[in-house]
């Protein structure tokens, strides 16, 4: 014990390498987390290049279905929980502390285990699809990130039970951290910062944590229930032994849909923030966001079952999962209203950060009310497992979940760095992705209204003009990514010298201290009035 | 309440149901509940201009905001349904946002904004002023999409009441198979889009990947229930004309239903992601009158007859050869690839295969186990090889293992009668 | 007991029972809800 405190108070970390292998701080591992988020954003945006060359014209050009199968599924894997998750908790680990006033995270050896799980996970993830171009095994999973299909799983080669492992590992990585999250936040504020004063990020945080303490657990106990399927005898999910293959879709649901707010929450927490700053204003309706946050977890807990309304539920089933669902949009459009009053009689700037937080409420509005539609039962049937459904999610996931971490990764970039990045480059950033981001993913809603289905390697003419041009918005979307990369590196080594406060009014204790924050801040509790 | 009904009664498909769109030059075709709705009607013009782009489309007469041409009471009800509520969602968009635009420009630092300290509403006006969107979204959320909503899963869900005629259908991997349980009869359906056209060696016709052999003919005009399940993994049947798309579960038995109104052909595909061939699983249906769907009965119970009575006769190997070549271009090629190669790792080759050359019956006639015969015949379980005599008939699995064994360079000479495989069943 | 080792035990306390809470999810998700979910079938 009196060897880890020293560790923890060394002032200097070790050099090179081991002084990431070893750190505990929890800015090193935020840091780790923040740059594994964004190479693995890279890998899963490349993986979906590829998917939309492929889709580019009807006919198969370039990807065998086997091959086309597995980059999606890994796509949604990498982007879900190789990408945001980890940028995410990233976040978390380098900003609550300092945000809550505390010296680290409360255990910060789990900490770093947490982050070290995840390099693996990702290896044994990837490492079936690469031995495929060996003539090694038939490559990784091709089941879809949901694994909807039990039966597909019990066939499919031992890329499926990478998978499992990888999910396995990935559960212990997000529970440890979660777990770390709540303890640090219950136990580690600093003296005055009561829990109604905490930013509405480290409340999202909270939230966040304990949807994962509660749904995690199911979706790696689905994932080894699918491996003793497989290799153990079992049968769960195998109808020809007298499984049920609709359980596993169940299961897989009861942790997909509060994931899907899993992924949402950090952004919605920082959001306000990054909102509030710009337009010089106090947070609006702080109060009625913590709630609305805490009844969007309690709500994501009982509408797994809309995701599978073709399936076959019985009426009452359906009619109870419709309206249950329906009620998820009044907390949700609580949050929108309170962005609105946030900068409503402001006085706005509109820099990178800010352009993003409004990009991601224009975004993430437009997924949340074609959200509003699809429990209806009936017209679901139409629209589900379509292209409607990929243009939905990607509103919310790429329109909500990422371009809140950019619009973050902007805002706090200078804290981290002690640079500023290059202004001018970051709004062209931003209006490259928007408008790139629309062009991609208009058109995947039209497909889908007029009648094509979701995974599939090839298409009938009547989606051709639709795809082409998603297809192309993909390329360019992709292709405008790269400018990040350079703002990033370009910023980590030079640029004008941040100021402690960075922004003109931005609020919260880490814009106390300098900008880079020094290896070890808060050692001493500060005093929140 | 304007809306509640509108998912619920079925009318004749003759009332124009939106106005012509000036902008698009796009007509509805479906029927109406209503024939004036303002509001909605110029949401439309606002949006169609927006999304001209997109809309000019006029061959398909057709708005882009629509599904496929309903024609089944749950179809036309959801297409009105789905309809409705994208324009209100894009009207509350509209309205939401230009709230947030009206802000964005007035509330600037550089028109010289001063910030206001509020965080929450501060009169009774402005309580007033919040409440009400909420109660908004709550009427439109239950009342406005609720009720209707409610109706319209009823209706879609009664699939008993007043069926005239049932049907089951049988998923696998990567084919339909349709029974009429009433009628005795009993075919599989599969795509009929070449590999050529698939893979740019030919042009691609006008309904490609949405072709297949044996088409399913229903009559118009009656309610027909649909049985579905699966032999192997999960499928979806969906056909966006008849607004019906169910998971076919192995396992279990889901049900739905369709009462077309129009005769005409109409196309579908599997889905639910259910492997490799997953976009190659479409469906077809041939919506015809009564009398030509009785006659189209007949044709085919003669037809079954004559299958049944051509696995009486003794088949000479060039018959069985030609075939065997057809269905195995037609069937196993997906995954054992044109040349019998197979894809390493995924489908075993067939050319040089130990099981094909091998032999298939033992002393007393009886299938050896994992031999050629029985491996077409069961299949190999937790496979994507299946029990092929579910699905084929005595000549069709007759004719493919003598195919099989005497093809890319497999020279065994040998054949298979169908009366063998009659009697192995 | 001074404040700061009050606070590491409370850490410590809460940590071991959201994990207890994580493995009691587990098992039930192996021994229950095979049996509940099908209700809804």
């Amino acid at each position: 014990m009196t060897e880890a405190i020293a560790a923890v108070k060394r002032d200097r970390p070790p050099a090179g390498i081991m002084r990431w292998l070893t750190t505990t701080n929890h800015k090193d591992l935020g840091i780790l987390y923040m740059s594994f988020g964004f190479i693995m954003f890279f890998i899963g945006g490349a993986f979906i290049m590829a998917v939309r060359a492929e889709l580019l014209f009807p006919g198969l050009q370039l990807l065998a279905p086997a091959m086309y199968n597995q980059l999606f599924t890994l796509h949604a894997l990498i982007m879900v929980f190789g990408a945001i998750m980890p940028f995410a908790t990233g976040l978390n680990n380098y900003l609550i502390p300092l945000m809550i006033g505390a010296p680290d995270m409360a255990l910060p050896r789990v900490n770093n285990w947490g982050f070290w799980i995840l390099p693996f996970a990702a290896v044994l993830l990837l490492t079936p699809f690469f031995l495929q171009f060996f003539g090694v095994g038939s490559g990784a999973t091709g089941a879809g990130w949901v694994m909807h299909n039990t039966s597909l799983d019990l066939q499919s080669g031992a890329g499926m039970d990478f998978a499992i492992f990888t999910i396995h590992l990935l559960g212990i990585s997000s529970l440890s951290g979660a777990i770390n999250v709540v303890v640090t936040v219950l136990n580690m504020r600093a003296p005055g910062m009561t829990l109604m004063k905490m930013p509405l990020f480290v409340w999202a945080w909270l939230i966040t944590a304990f949807m994962l303490i509660l749904a995690m657990p199911v979706f790696s106990a689905a994932a080894t229930m699918l491996l003793t399927d497989r290799h153990f005898g079992t049968h769960f999910f195998d109808a020809a032994n007298g499984g049920d293959p609709i359980l596993l879709q169940h299961l897989i649901w009861f942790f997909g849909h509060p994931e899907v707010y899993i992924v949402l929450l950090p952004a919605w927490g920082l959001i306000p923030q990054i909102l509030a700053a710009f337009s010089r204003k106090p947070v609006y309706g702080y109060r009625a966001q913590v709630y609305a946050l805490w009844a969007i977890c309690f709500l994501s807990f009982l509408v797994w079952a809309h995701h599978m309304l073709t399936s076959g539920l019985p009426l009452a089933a359906e009619v109870y999962f419709m309206y249950a669902t329906m009620a998820i949009s009044i907390p949700t459009s609580v949050l929108v209203f309170c962005w609105l009053g946030t900068i409503w009689r402001g006085a706005m700037t509109f820099e990178t950060p800010m352009l993003f937080a409004l990009g991601f409420v224009a975004h993430f509005g437009m997924g949340a009310l074609t959200g509003l539609i699809l429990p209806d039962v009936a017209v679901n049937a139409q629209y589900h497992n379509s292209y409607v459904i990929v243009s939905h999610f990607h509103y919310t996931f790429f329109g909500g979940g990422i371009f809140g971490m950019m619009a973050a990764a902007y805002y706090w970039l200078p804290k981290f760095t002690g640079h500023m990045f290059d202004e001018k480059l970051g709004r062209l950033h931003f209006w490259l992705t928007t408008i790139f981001f629309n062009m991609t993913f208009i058109p995947q809603w039209f497909a889908g209204l007029d009648g094509m289905p979701r995974h599939t390697a090839d298409y009938a003419l009547r989606f051709a003009a639709m795809n082409f041009i998603s297809s192309v918005g993909a390329f360019l979307l992709g292709l405008s990514q790269l400018l990040l990369v350079y703002i990033v590196v370009k910023c980590v080594r030079s640029g004008p010298k941040a100021t402690g406060q960075v922004w003109e009014d931005a609020q919260g204790l880490e814009f106390t201290l300098p900008s880079p924050p020094p290896y070890h801040t808060f050692e001493t509790p500060p005093v929140v009035k | 309440m304007e809306l509640a009904g509108a998912a619920i009664h079925d009318e004749p498909a003759t009332q124009e149901r939106h106005p012509k769109l000036p902008c698009c030059g796009i007509r509805h075709e479906t029927a109406s509940l209503h024939e004036e709705r303002p509001l909605i009607k110029r949401l439309q013009l606002w949006l169609g201009a927006v999304f001209f782009l997109f809309a000019s489309d006029p061959a398909r007469a057709k708005s882009i905001w629509d599904f496929q041409e309903p024609v089944t009471p749950v179809a036309r009800d959801s297409m009105a349904a789905s309809v409705d509520f994208l324009h209100i969602i894009m009207g509350i968009y509209v309205v939401v946002f230009a709230i947030f635009a009206y802000s964005i420009f007035k509330h600037r630092k550089s028109s010289g904004a001063q910030p206001g300290t509020f965080t929450g509403p501060g009169s009774r006006r402005q309580w007033v002023l919040t409440i009400l969107p909420f109660l908004l979204l709550i009427y439109i959320d239950y009342i406005m999409m609720g009720i209707p909503a409610f109706h319209a899963i009823a209706k879609m869900e009664d699939t008993r009441t007043a069926a005239e005629m049932t049907i089951k259908v049988t998923a696998s991997q990567w084919k339909w198979q349709y029974e009429y349980p009433e009628e005795n009869i009993r075919f599989v359906s599969s795509i009929a889009t070449s590999q050529d056209q698939i893979h740019g060696r030919a042009a691609k016709g006008e309904h490609y990947l949405q072709e297949v052999d044996h088409p399913l003919v229903l009559p118009t005009g009656k309610k027909v229930r649909i049985l579905l399940t699966s032999t192997d993994v999960i499928h979806s049947w969906w056909v966006p004309s008849f607004g019906v798309k169910r998971d076919a579960v192995p396992g279990y038995l889901r049900e739905a239903w369709v009462k077309i109104e129009k005769p005409g052909t109409y196309r579908g595909q599997c889905a639910q992601l259910c492997g490799d061939g997953h976009a190659f699983m479409p469906i077809v249906v041939e919506a015809v009158e009564e009398p030509q769907f009785r006659e189209w009965v007949a044709q085919k119970k003669a037809a079954g007859t004559a299958v049944a009575a051509a696995a009486e006769k003794v088949w000479s190997r060039e018959e069985l050869m030609a075939k065997g070549g057809e269905i195995y271009n037609r069937i196993c090629i997906a995954c054992h690839q044109a040349g019998g190669e197979g894809v390493p790792g995924a489908f075993p080759a067939l050319a040089g295969s130990k099981i094909v050359n091998g032999p298939f019956l033992d002393k007393e006639g009886r299938l050896i186990k994992d031999g050629h015969l029985d491996r077409v015949m069961n299949g190999k379980p937790g496979t994507a090889m299946q029990a092929f005599k579910n699905t084929f008939s005595d000549v069709e699995v007759a004719a493919i293992v003598t195919y099989e064994r005497n093809s890319f360079g497999n020279h065994l000479g040998d054949m298979v009668q169908p009366s063998q495989v009659k009697a192995l069943r | 007991m001074n404040e700061s080792e009050k606070r590491e035990r409370r850490t410590v306390q809460l940590a071991v029972a959201l994990l207890l809470f994580v493995a009691l999810i587990y098992a039930m998700t192996f021994f229950k809800l095979p049996v509940w979910l099908p209700a809804l079938q």
